[in-house]
C-alpha cells in the first residue's frame, strides 16, 4: 500500500466522522425544535443557532474532505517527504487483539476528552458554592 | 448527579484504559483467528 493510500483512507475517516457528528448534530436540532414547540420561553434559540453553526461547519468539512482526499492525500504526503523520488510503500499487519487495542484506546481518550472538562466545571461549581456559603455564614 | 454520573464515566474509562492491553488479548483468546484482519504488502 502506498503512503498516500494510506493517508487517504486517514482522510476519509476523519470525512465519515464529520458525516457522524452533523447528523447528531441535526438530530439534536430537531429535538431542541420540537421542544421549543412545547416550551416557547425555554430560550432554546441560541443553542440551536449554536447547533446550526456547528452542523453547517461538519456538512461542509464532510463535503471537502471527501470532494478532496485525493488532492488533500498528496499534498500531505509531499509535505511530508519532499525528497522522495518514488512513491513510498508501507507495510500494515493487523491482528484482531492490535485493533481492539486500538479501538479500545480511541474510545477511551474521546470519554476522557469529552467528560474531563464537566468533571473540572462540577468541582469548581462545588468549591465556588461552598465558598459563597462559607463567606454568607460569616 | 451530573458529576456523579460524569466521574463514574471517568473511572471506568481510565479503568478501561488502563487494563486495554489484557482486555483485547483476552477477546482475541476467545475469537481467534490466524488470519491478520489487515494485511498490505510492499507489492500492492
Amino acid at each position: 500500500m502506498k503512503r498516500s493510500h494510506l493517508i487517504q483512507l486517514a482522510i476519509l475517516t476523519i470525512a465519515l466522522i464529520c458525516g457522524y457528528k452533523f447528523i447528531e448534530s441535526v438530530f439534536s436540532m430537531v429535538l431542541a425544535l420540537l421542544y421549543q414547540d412545547t416550551d416557547p420561553y425555554s430560550g432554546v434559540s441560541s443553542y440551536i443557532i449554536r447547533v446550526l453553526i456547528a452542523s453547517a461547519v461538519y456538512c461542509v468539512a464532510l463535503i471537502l474532505l471527501v470532494r478532496y482526499n485525493r488532492e488533500l492525500a498528496n499534498y500531505i504526503d509531499r509535505v511530508g517527504n519532499p525528497n522522495a523520488a518514488v512513491e513510498e510503500k508501507v507495510n500494515i499487519h493487523i491482528e484482531q487483539a492490535n485493533l481492539l487495542y486500538i479501538v479500545l484506546v480511541a474510545v477511551c481518550l474521546i470519554t476522557l476528552i469529552t467528560e474531563v472538562p464537566s468533571l473540572i466545571l462540577s468541582i469548581y461549581n462545588y468549591f465556588k458554592k461552598r465558598d459563597r456559603q462559607v463567606w454568607h455564614s460569616k | 448527579m451530573n458529576f456523579k454520573i460524569t466521574a463514574i464515566k471517568f473511572v471506568f474509562a481510565i479503568v478501561v484504559l488502563l487494563t486495554a492491553r489484557p482486555i483485547s488479548a483476552w477477546f482475541s483468546n476467545q475469537f481467534r483467528s490466524d488470519k491478520p484482519l489487515i494485511e498490505t504488502t510492499s507489492e500492492t
